[in-house]
């Protein structure tokens, strides 16, 4: 049997390194199997070039470097299986806990928000992600490998951005405007263009382009771009209608005490006329503290406020509860909620005691029951009135006060 | 001959069969003991046979030793304890293809 030289084997192996055959094991594999074969076949008057060129074209179909490429699939897709079984049970399993959690969710049920975070959660970093590496490994084309690779990206945000506004997570707003973003400027564009090129493709394409367009419209027109207006009138209204009976109460007081003539009366009346506006003052500097520490230190209307933290009810409660983020101006109120509890029990044993009136309602400083996810809690005063609630539920609670102390005076001395 | 459609199927099957057979075996000596086996009615394409060892490689399946043979290099496969445990599945999963493929068929009709 003929034995190949140095020269020779030299040859061989760069002929494969030459057409494509990268991975050095598989070059040496290639290369012993051409040398077995070639030293089998070749006899005493055949030349070396000659039998390597007629031996060479059996290893392929085309060319040489589909054994490389096949290798890379199949290492590549050693887990093409347990991926796609994944993939698979993750999406039942997301279609599942999120259909389920809706559920819950509407029928106020616990356990809505956990099934919900799931659901999401395994849609967008499982299910979605083993979509698009298995589907991408099928496309040939780049084009549609970005179109797979946006609508993916799409998908993941879409999902994201609706698990975050549903739990009422901050930066929702953003992943929303960011998954339109991707849908309309890049996905659609890059779709409707790479298929109406292809006669085959372009009907399907323009009627695709239309509903993504329309349905993506419709999800745009579902957004709240701005809060909702009838809370915006419903907050005006609320608030004019406070000033309004609390201008009225004051006037009405204002010619009460006028009409006092006996003398004992008079003056404690004017202990109670200083207590009041002591206690209206306090509520007006919480309330002005809270529209500063909310607005960041600019100037902006109630009106404009409630649009800024619409449904953000953590910034109320880090006003009243957290006091993290204070500035030393600012600092000076930390314990204003404290105060006000003090100052209006003080207020109230005044009253209880000179003019033996009772105080109830918002000026119950015992707290009361709130309906929690879980049924009837009992919370204090500062959590039932201020704790969890929208911005505008919070003003309309300290309106509420002033409004009510402004009565409870004006039935002490009438 | 039969065609690579059918020996596609099966040649993970081959592979590890015959290597739980014997100690070791390079890539050539498979080709040619399978071509002897079957009287060349089945050969083994270079173009699969690379690929597929690899993958197995990669799997833990199979193990390799390399060894110098004159100018160049040898790599000796051979199979692993989860090796063998796999061939003896691929083997039974296969001899129960055939019974069905037999039925299916019609090839023994009285049979089942």
């Amino acid at each position: 049997m003929y034995v190949l030289d140095k020269a020779q084997v030299d040859y061989i192996l760069n002929d494969i390194r030459r057409n494509g055959i990268e991975t050095e094991e598989l070059q040496y594999n290639l290369l012993d199997h051409i040398c077995c074969v070639v030293e089998n076949e070749m006899s005493p008057d055949q030349s070396f070039e000659a039998v390597y060129t007629n031996v060479l074209p059996r290893f392929f179909k085309h060319q040489l470097r589909e054994i490389q490429e096949e290798t890379n699939l199949l290492l590549t897709f050693k887990n093409y299986y347990a991926m796609k079984k994944v993939m698979i049970n993750s999406g039942l399993f997301s279609a599942v806990t999120f259909t389920v959690g809706s559920i819950l969710k509407l029928a106020h049920l616990p356990g809505a928000a956990i099934l919900l975070i799931l659901g999401i959660a395994s849609m967008s970093f499982v299910f979605l992600p083993l979509f698009f590496l298995l589907k991408s490994k099928e496309e040939k084309v780049k084009s549609a490998k970005i179109i797979l690779g946006t609508g993916v990206v799409f998908g993941i945000l879409f999902c994201l951005s609706t698990l975050f506004k549903v739990m009422h997570w901050p930066y929702g707003d953003i992943l929303w405007f960011f998954a339109l973003g991707i849908l309309f400027f890049i996905f659609l564009p890059i779709f409707y263009f790479t298929g109406i090129r292809k006669p085959e493709t372009k009907m399907n394409t323009i009627l695709a382009s239309i509903m993504i367009l329309t349905v993506g419209g419709l999800l745009f027109t579902l957004t709240n771009l701005r809060p909702n207006l009838n809370k915006e009138s419903a907050l005006s209204a609320s608030n004019a209608n406070y000033s309004s009976c609390l201008e009225k109460t004051e006037l009405l007081n204002i010619s009460r005490y006028k009409q006092q003539t006996i003398d004992s009366l008079h003056v404690k009346n004017e202990v109670l006329r200083r207590e009041v506006g002591i206690i209206i003052g306090t509520i007006n500097e919480v309330k002005n503290g809270f529209y500063a520490s909310v607005s960041d230190g600019q100037k902006m209307s109630e009106l404009e406020l409630c649009e800024r933290f619409n449904g953000d009810f953590d910034k109320v409660a880090n006003y009243f509860f957290k006091q993290t983020k204070m500035n030393p101006e600012e600092d000076k109120l930390k314990s204003h909620l404290p105060n006000l509890k003090v100052a209006l029990g003080k207020f109230k044993e005044f009253v209880g005691s000179n003019y033996t009136k009772n105080v109830a309602s918002i000026l119950d400083l015992a707290g009361g029951r709130r309906l929690y996810k879980t049924g009837l809690k009992q919370v204090s005063w500062e959590y039932l009135y201020f704790n969890a609630v929208p911005f505008e539920v919070a003003v309309r609670n300290l309106n509420q006060l002033q409004l009510e102390i402004r009565i409870i005076e004006s039935s002490c001395i009438q | 001959m039969y065609s690579s459609e059918l020996i596609k199927g099966t040649l993970k099957t081959i592979i590890l069969k015959l290597l739980s057979d014997s100690n070791e075996m390079y890539g050539y000596e498979l080709t040619q003991r399978v071509k002897e086996l079957t009287g060349g009615k089945i050969q083994l394409t270079e173009g699969a046979l690379y690929p597929t060892l690899h993958a197995l490689e990669a799997q833990g399946v199979l193990t390799t030793n390399v060894v110098n043979v004159g100018n160049r290099i040898r790599k000796y496969y051979s199979i692993t304890p989860t090796g063998k445990q796999l061939a003896n599945e691929k083997v039974n999963e296969y001899a129960e293809f055939i019974h069905t493929m037999t039925f299916l068929l019609g090839l023994k009709p009285n049979m089942g």
